[in-house]
């Protein structure tokens, strides 16, 4: 029988901020999964792209994941594959395979597709594939077809991109430069859409504008116009590198403005946007109070009731956990595995003002029979923290649920207002796989 | 090209087949494997993930591990995980970079084996075989190296007892019950031999449903035999290592067959291949005490020639489950049948008319010939996106296959 175990400093699982190091808090050795399926992957990703097809060339075991992820979001029929075994790896071309694959299931389909997002792997990396021959040919092929170069490369993910991220700048590398649409601006934000009621959404419309974003894209049509985009603002993390290789390509300025719950720093972030866009300022100083009012409020509601919360719910853990803590809030875990660079100034502080905040990471072995129990009500922020805490009482939120701004804190506090009084099915919730999709079983 | 897969999915991979089948023997199993490649495993062709914990873990490799052939890292940190957690053995899988770089396990395995004092092994996979080779591979070494020794007398009968089914102060035949639903139960008690039985290469993946095993368990208690081991689904450690006290393995998967050889070479116990479904219940039944008594190896759906007979039903997917079914189906309509097999592991385990198929070209063919005398078409509902209109499609969902997609239609 396997013996349960609290996270520890001992099982290096947790430890104080006071004493954690920074950007990586615990060591990286063998990892552990949680069954917490929310997070949307390279498929989900893709399947933003109106119209376009998915073609995957690998190994059967890594194929697996891919393919079922498109088969539970009902997205089958834009989804093909190209197995690899030994014999192609060790005695064949694979740069054939990969080409002759690719276009025996295009000319499979009843009609051909205006783009295809080729998923490459980390074999094709190591057997020196001749990438730009492989696209040469499938060009020449399939002249009609915007072939968007991505890489199912995990391998490579800790010492160089993830594949969603390079799976985001592939997909505005394609997009072709159109003259500028005065009334159109791209936002490379999250796979959820930018809350409408948000100050950036708003601003954007006080300037005359409309909000061009992928999670809002109906046709294909939609994807090539984000090359009219005026300016282009990026609010995630993930899309910073494909939009600042955009911007340069393009010559169009591209603005990163991450949500944050420093209001400094959102102060800055709406000045410089009324600047870009020639719109008045919002009136900071009213949102300032209302927000205060409604953290103040919010204290009052939880009173000493304990507060985990994750990085999946938000890319500003600690920036979140350091606003909640300064309004008395009892947040007592942070679940994370590493520290974003842009949460260095949050983590200091942390560490100088509440050393005692934990950190727990998610991944570490000894999580995998962690203690889930708890004499005490927990509140949870984010579905990685639902689990670990196992409560009812959470926050189902994944990046950052589009909101921004002040506008996106206090509507992050009704969503904690509401977590804390209103109970949920926590095992139902983080099996959905890609939150926000459709995910067939669980219909 | 048998490689393209325009809208079928592919099969679980065999690194999450040998997982699922060490799933539940208190072991740590590392797949070698970058960071979320283990997620594939865990939402798609686990469904003991959430509820039931095993150390099943991730070795997190990077390029420069690999390239640099820093072996020391897995070494380390699988020390680490194991002198923390206490697994009873560590098994390691692989993955098509490691097997590329031509890593060497067994080394690997030595060397944890030696500093951990528990066993240590790999199971041999690279990533480009279906299920049915990596969970057979991971049962068979499993054995080999968990196993005790099989217990004295070393082969066949064990003791002679008196065995009853329904209502044991009665005293009844464990054929009675069966023959006699609800009439009046014959008085005669007889003896017979105990028979024990292991369950040889039951997972998830091929019997996903809540009660498989206790069913089963059923099953074999009212046709008079002692259930000894499941391989291994609702099973533990000690259970596992005690198969060899069985007297008949009843392969229920293709799974299976590798381990059920072993044990056979090694401990002299014979098998009976088949799934007791429908009508074949009692014919396997007949056959587990055939194999008993005379040592001998019997595939109870080969026994039945279903291929033969009025119309045509076509069953697609493992060969041992629906080979059984088959042999159902023809038993109890006298219809013909044939089994589509586009699964890996099939040696000796197809009838005469079944057909084994590779990739998604051949499955649409062999569902789409002789449409005219198709009388309905049997299979995981996946299939329904290549086969042949007009034709009934039974949906049969097989975890293997479609994953969580239909586990709530079972």
């Amino acid at each position: 029988m396997l013996q349960r175990v609290n996270p520890s400093e001992s099982n290096n699982s947790m430890v104080p901020v006071g004493k954690a190091s920074y950007p990586l808090p615990f060591k990286q050795a063998l990892e552990y999964c949680a069954p917490v399926r929310e997070a949307w992957n390279i498929v989900h990703i893709g399947m933003l792209l109106p119209k376009a097809h998915q073609i995957y060339v690998c190994a059967d075991n890594c194929m697996r994941g891919v393919t079922m992820t498109a088969a539970e979001m009902g997205e089958a029929d834009r989804f093909h594959c190209v197995i690899i075994n030994e014999r192609d790896m060790l005695y064949t071309n694979l740069d054939e395979i990969t080409i002759e694959g690719v276009t025996d299931v295009l000319n499979k389909l009843d009609e051909l597709p205006p783009a295809v997002l080729l998923f490459t792997v980390c074999v094709h990396h190591f057997l020196s594939s001749d990438i730009e021959h492989i696209y040469r040919e499938l060009e020449s092929r399939f002249p009609g077809i915007n072939f968007i170069r991505c890489w199912m490369d995990p391998v490579m993910q800790k010492n160089h991109l993830f594949p969603d991220v390079v799976e985001r700048n592939a997909m505005l590398d394609k997009v072709p430069l159109r003259d500028v649409n005065p009334k159109q601006v791209n936002v490379f934000g999250a796979d959820i859409h930018l809350d409408k009621d948000s100050e950036l959404e708003k601003m954007i419309e006080n300037a005359g504008c409309k909000v061009h974003e992928f999670p809002r894209f109906k046709t294909y049509e939609d994807y090539l116009q984000i090359g009219e985009g005026r300016i282009n603002i990026t609010t995630y993390p993930a899309f910073k590198y494909g939009a600042d290789n955009y911007s340069e390509r393009t010559g169009r300025t591209n603005l990163y403005m991450p949500p944050s719950f420093n209001f400094e720093e959102i102060d800055e972030q709406l000045k410089t946007l009324s600047d870009a866009l020639g719109v008045k300022m919002p009136d900071v100083d009213e949102l300032k109070v209302k927000c205060d009012e409604r953290l103040s409020e919010l204290k009052k509601e939880l009173g000493d009731t304990t507060v985990f919360l994750d990085y999946m719910a938000h890319t500003r853990p600690l920036g979140l956990a350091r606003m909640l803590l300064n309004y008395g809030i009892n947040v007592k875990r942070v679940y994370l595995d590493a520290v974003m660079a842009e949460e260095e100034n949050d983590f200091k502080f942390l560490k100088d003002n509440y050393p005692h905040l934990e950190l727990c990471a998610t991944v570490r072995p000894v999580m995998r029979v962690a203690e889930r129990k708890s004499d005490e009500k927990v509140l949870a922020i984010g579905p990685k923290a639902a689990f670990f805490a196992n409560t009812e009482f959470f926050v189902d939120q994944i990046e950052c649920g589009g909101l921004w701004g002040y506008t996106g804190i206090i509507k992050l506090c009704d969503k904690i207002s509401d977590a804390f009084n209103n109970s949920k099915d926590v095992k139902k919730a983080v099996s959905i796989k890609g939150s926000g999709n459709r995910c067939v079983p669980f219909e | 090209m048998r490689e393209t897969y325009k809208i079928v999915p592919v099969y679980s991979g065999d690194v999450s087949g040998a997982c699922s089948a060490l799933y539940e023997l208190e072991g740590m199993v590392v797949m070698h494997d970058p960071s979320g490649c283990n997620s594939t495993y865990n939402t798609f062709d686990e469904n003991r993930w959430y509820e039931k914990e095993s150390l099943i873990f991730l070795s997190g490799l990077t390029d420069t591990d690999a390239i640099m052939g820093n072996d020391k890292k897995l070494i380390d940190d699988i020390l680490e995980a194991a002198r923390e957690l206490k697994p009873k053995f560590v098994a390691i899988t692989n993955s098509p970079i490691p097997y590329l770089n031509g890593t060497d396990f067994d080394g690997i395995c030595r060397k944890i084996e030696n500093e951990l004092g528990v066993p240590a092994f790999y199971i041999p996979s690279n990533g480009m075989h279906d299920y049915t080779i990596g969970a057979g591979k991971a049962l068979m070494i499993a054995a080999k190296k968990l196993m005790k020794d099989k217990a004295q007398p070393a082969a066949g009968v064990q003791e002679i007892g008196v065995q009853s089914t329904g209502d044991a102060a009665a005293g009844n035949h464990p054929a009675a019950d069966a023959q006699n639903k609800g009439g009046e139960a014959e008085a005669d008690v007889i003896e017979i031999e105990e028979i024990k039985v292991n369950l040889v290469g039951i997972t998830p993946l091929d019997y996903s449903r809540e009660n498989a095993v206790s069913d089963i368990k059923e099953w074999l208690r009212t046709s008079g035999f002692t259930f000894n081991s499941s391989l291994s689904l609702d099973t533990s450690y000690d259970e596992f290592v005690n198969a060899p006290d069985a007297d008949v393995n009843l392969v229920l998967s293709s799974v299976g067959m590798e381990c059920a050889i072993y044990m056979n070479e090694k401990y002299g116990i014979p098998y009976v291949v088949g799934s007791p479904i429908g009508d074949m219940a009692k014919f396997i039944a007949e056959d587990i005490r055939e194999s008993h008594e005379n040592k001998n190896n019997i595939n109870s759906y080969k026994r039945v020639a279903y291929g033969s007979g009025e119309g045509l039903v076509k069953l697609i997917g493992e060969p041992v489950f629906m080979g059984s079914m088959a042999a159902s189906i023809h038993i109890l309509t006298g219809r013909a049948a044939q089994v589509i097999v586009p699964t890996e592991y099939k040696t000796d385990l197809l009838s005469k008319g079944d057909i084994a198929v590779t990739g998604e070209e051949e499955i649409e063919q062999a569902l789409h010939a002789d449409k005219d005398r198709t009388l309905e078409i049997i299979g995981d509902g996946m299939y329904t996106r290549v086969a042949p209109e007009g034709v009934r499609f039974i949906n049969v969902p097989h975890l293997a296959l479609s994953g969580r997609m239909y586990q709530n239609n079972k």
